[in-house]
């Protein structure tokens, strides 16, 4: 090697052009590609220093200077100069000890020098060299050759290299010097890039061997620090940490304890997209307020997983409305449905972490913008949002409590009032000439009592008014899922009799197809049948009456049964059932356990659709003073982790099949109603299905 | 010409005693009908027939499956942008989500067929025009032609802006209508009129 000469491209500039164009789609990602090579570099600290990139600044500049392992002049030759080098999926690890995951797995993260500026100045060393290495590499000499020599091949051009003394062999690094700035960069754009380096790294892997990005900008005062720390996260109002368990093959799963007022962990086997770990924190109103003050460069943005320790999605966004940034794991899309209760992706930040080795199916995109979209992707979404549940049953929570401590203290002021009156008169009475000067005192006394008493009165009506238009709300709602489920069976059924009536009309008669007219007469027939059954069902819906009653549970439970038994005849299912004779409800709601068990059934239904064993079993008995109504089924079952999740509004296991969420959210609230409880418990039939058990008493 | 018209919906019956698919047999001969109930089977076949001229009606929703109509159209796009896919649905196009809207809306070359409202006629028409197109469109013509040429797709063809570009290249700037694509197209469009005025 020569103290100085040329390095050529190994690569035509239209392969270049090529990968660049499709892979780096803007300069943010472009220099985010930059330190994501600091980072497979093994550097610790990076300084990326922006100089005179303002408007009207000359000689504009950015720097990217680090303190990891640097190149040696045959790295450079035989990678830098080389597209897609292979090293790095060769070694997807970094050196002892840091032991990275490499990020720029394709090879392409020093093409985006390109997007940048015109010209790139590499000063690099490996610990232990006795010379810096410093290559210039100027890309507007191919535009200026080509223009004036006509077509020249880019790797006909030669980038001067030379060696610069040094004085401390020990140090190690790469500084990269990109010069003649193609754009102007804002105050904003360099807050944009410092808000996407934050996220680069997670801070529960950063911790051995930390990972810091400074960022300079003297033009408009900046001087950063990017990279988040655990204690950045610290103010939130609550938060949960997952893990798993590769040799018991579990995976934590969290739900929101009301009794403890703690969110619980619970083991239920590994998902098809492998153990992760996760932890999301939970910002309220005055916990945003707090992180928006301390963290003005960062906004609480929702989940990201990280895989290796790596960002994987959603890659650096560089999306300044927060409305153009895309809702990768659809945690934003459910807000609609509910918006008081929902979480939404501007109230937590969380981690997911995964890795290659327990995570391989999940694919990053070749775009690098989502993962590929496969089962186990998808069920990797499912998961992460079925955890949310937990903030959503805390939000309630925090809100019941808080309206319960409004009601106490409204009480206890009550109290207070009363008190004050009783001493006071006591004084009077021991004492008959203070009674002429306390008069006025007790008279105001007890018109403060009235006006206190008259609020917590009208209070009291104010929610039992909401819980009565809550109920109506829900006799709508579950009118709608009817009138879906019954619109689409209509629909379908219609379908099938048009297409045969239009066969017959096309083709018929025709002596060699008789039998496929015959069965095509059997076929519509049965279709009939089908839906005379579905017009009687909803029928029987109508003839409803919300006034309390007397009901015997038997006949009540044997009326709504009845009225499925041609749809489970005709599905194959087998309903087993087991009720008490002689059982009286006093002054109860007969539409309510009308809506129960039609709610409950229609969910069984769903579920053992493509069982090979059909059974539903609905068993019914008197246990000390409570009723208890276990109903369960041979589908396939509600997993371990979504037992408390199924009861939220618009939460399904039967997508699917055409549930919109709203069955067993009714089968809560009227259990409530009737202040008994609904729980998923283990199923009756052993590994399959699912049992649910529903506990009401007989005194309310 | 034969080509392939392969119909995924889990509401169909198995073979080709379907009413729907038999009708469109009988009233267009030449086609070469296939049915799927199961979304991932259909899928596999047409992945695994891309290189035939194929027309794919996929039914928007399948109960019971993880795969919806919506997934297929996706990961055929990933494939290939040459099929025609006529997405069917028992639904009217309100009642389907905004963003699967969206996402379809997005797509080049996809019909939406109302099951309720439209007859075997009008699938038949549907089929008809798709089969002009295919023989018409440039890009389709293109990538036919490369698909039998697999030898010429990465030489370089044209250059624009001191810019080399293969034929595959070339198709795909044509697929973008990038400005590329589009001059391209046009001298094609214009060399071959003069070329077929010459031999007048």
């Amino acid at each position: 090697m020569d103290a100085q000469g040329s390095l050529k491209w190994r690569f035509d500039v239209s392969t270049f052009r090529l990968i660049g164009r499709d892979l780096i789609t803007d300069r943010i990602t472009a220099l985010f590609e930059l330190v994501k090579n600091c980072y497979d570099a093994n550097a610790q600290n990076v300084n990326v220093i922006f100089k005179n990139v303002s408007a009207g600044e000359n000689n504009a500049a950015i720097i990217i200077e680090d303190d990891g392992f640097g190149m040696s002049f045959e790295d450079i030759r035989d990678k830098w100069m080389v597209i897609g080098t292979a090293s790095k999926r060769k070694e997807p690890y970094t050196p002892e000890p840091f032991v990275r995951k490499c990020v720029g797995e394709k090879g392409i993260g020093r093409f985006a020098v390109d997007k940048l500026g015109d010209k790139v100045t590499i000063i690099t060393k490996k610990a232990g060299a006795k010379e810096w290495l410093n290559v210039e590499i100027d890309w507007t000499t191919y535009y200026r050759r080509q223009n004036s020599e006509g077509i020249i091949l880019f790797t006909d051009i030669e980038n001067q290299y030379r060696f610069l003394p040094c004085d401390d062999y020990s140090l190690s690094g790469t500084k990269l010097i990109i010069s003649d700035v193609r754009e102007v960069w804002s105050k904003t754009d360099i807050e944009r890039f410092i808000s996407e380096v934050s996220k680069i790294v997670s801070p529960y892997a950063n911790l051995s061997y930390p990972f810091q990005v400074k960022i300079k900008a003297p033009s408009y005062d900046i001087d950063a620090v990017a990279i988040r720390s655990q204690n950045d996260i610290s103010i939130a109002t609550v938060s949960f940490s997952l893990g798993y368990d590769n040799e018991s093959r579990t995976q934590d799963a969290v739900f929101f304890d009301e009794k403890s007022n703690t969110f619980m962990l619970t083991p239920v086997p590994l998902k098809s997209f492998g153990g992760i770990k996760m932890t999301v924190y939970y910002f309220d109103e005055a916990a945003r307020k707090r992180y928006r003050k301390e963290f003005p460069n960062n906004e609480i943005d929702g989940i990201k997983i990280y895989r290796d320790g790596i960002i994987t999605t959603p890659f650096a966004e560089s999306k300044t409305k927060d409305d153009e940034k895309r809702d990768v794991l659809g945690i934003d899309k459910r807000l609609w449905e509910n918006i008081f209760d929902r979480v939404s992706s501007r109230e937590i930040i969380g981690i997911v972490e995964i890795s290659k080795k327990d995570n391989p199916e999940i694919i990053d995109a070749t775009n690098r913008q989502d993962f590929v979209d496969n089962e186990e992707y998808r069920e990797l979404k499912r998961f992460i949002i079925t955890q949310l549940d937990a903030f959503e049953n805390f939000k309630k929570f925090a809100r019941t409590q808080k309206k319960k401590k409004t009601q106490d203290t409204l009480d206890a002021t009550g109290e207070i009032i009363q008190e004050f009156i009783s001493s006071v008169e006591t004084i009077t009475k021991e004492k008959p000439e203070f009674k002429k000067s306390f008069e006025p005192v007790i008279q105001q006394a007890k018109k403060t009592d009235r006006a206190v008493k008259s609020v917590i009165k009208e209070r009291k009506e104010a929610e039992e008014e909401f819980s009565r238009k809550e109920n109506i709300y829900m006799s709508i709602m579950s009118l709608q899922e009817y009138a879906i489920h019954i619109t689409h069976a209509v629909r379908t059924t219609l379908n099938k009799i048009r297409d045969r009536v239009e066969y017959f009309q096309n083709f018929f008669p025709n002596p060699e197809e008789d039998d496929l007219f015959l069965e095509y007469a059997r076929e519509m027939y049965d279709e009939f049948m089908i839906l005379n059954r579905v017009i009687d069902y909803m029928l029987s819906y109508s003839q409803s009456n919300i006034q309390p009653e007397d009901i015997n549970l038997s006949i009540t439970l044997t009326e709504v049964l009845a009225g499925y038994s041609d749809l489970l005849q005709s599905s194959g299912i087998t309903l087993d059932t087991s009720l008490p004779q002689k059982l009286e409800l006093k002054n109860t709601n007969r539409q309510f356990f009308r809506d129960i068990l039609q709610n409950l059934m229609d969910n069984s239904i769903k579920a053992v659709k493509n069982s090979e064993i059909k059974i539903i079993k609905c068993t019914a008995y008197a246990e000390d003073d409570d009723l208890v109504i276990l109903m369960s089924d041979t589908g396939y079952g509600i997993p371990r982790e979504k037992r408390e999740w199924v009861f939220g509004l618009y939460n399904t296991t039967t997508e699917d099949q055409g549930g919109a969420g709203i069955g067993l959210y009714v089968v809560k609230t009227r259990v409530e109603s009737l202040k008994g409880a609904v729980t998923v418990e283990d199923s009756e039939f052993g590994e399959v299905g699912t049992t649910i058990k529903i506990v009401l008493p007989f005194k309310k | 010409m034969s080509f392939k018209v392969v119909f995924i919906d889990d509401n169909l019956k198995k073979g080709l005693k379907e009413p729907f698919v038999l009708s469109i047999k009988k009233f267009r001969p030449q086609i070469d009908a296939s049915v799927f109930v199961d979304p991932a089977q259909g899928l596999q076949y047409v992945l695994d027939n891309m290189n035939s001229r194929m027309i794919v009606f996929v039914d928007y929703r399948f109960d019971g499956y993880g795969l919806q109509g919506i997934n297929l159209l996706k990961q055929i796009r990933e494939k290939t942008s040459l099929l025609y896919i006529v997405m069917m649905s028992a639904n009217n196009l309100n009642q389907i989500t905004g963003i699967d809207l969206v996402e379809m809306i997005n797509q080049d070359y996809i019909w939406f067929f109302d099951r309720n409202n439209s007859t075997v006629q009008d699938a038949c028409t549907l089929i008809d025009k798709i089969a002009v197109l295919w023989d018409s469109r440039f890009d389709c013509v293109l990538e036919q032609w490369l698909i039998r040429h697999q030898e010429d797709k990465d030489k370089v063809v044209y250059s624009q802006n001191n810019k080399a570009y293969t034929w595959g290249q070339l198709l795909s700037e044509v697929r973008l209508q990038t400005e590329v694509g589009k001059d391209f197209e046009r001298i094609m469009n214009q060399y071959c009129i003069a070329k077929f005025k010459l031999e007048q």
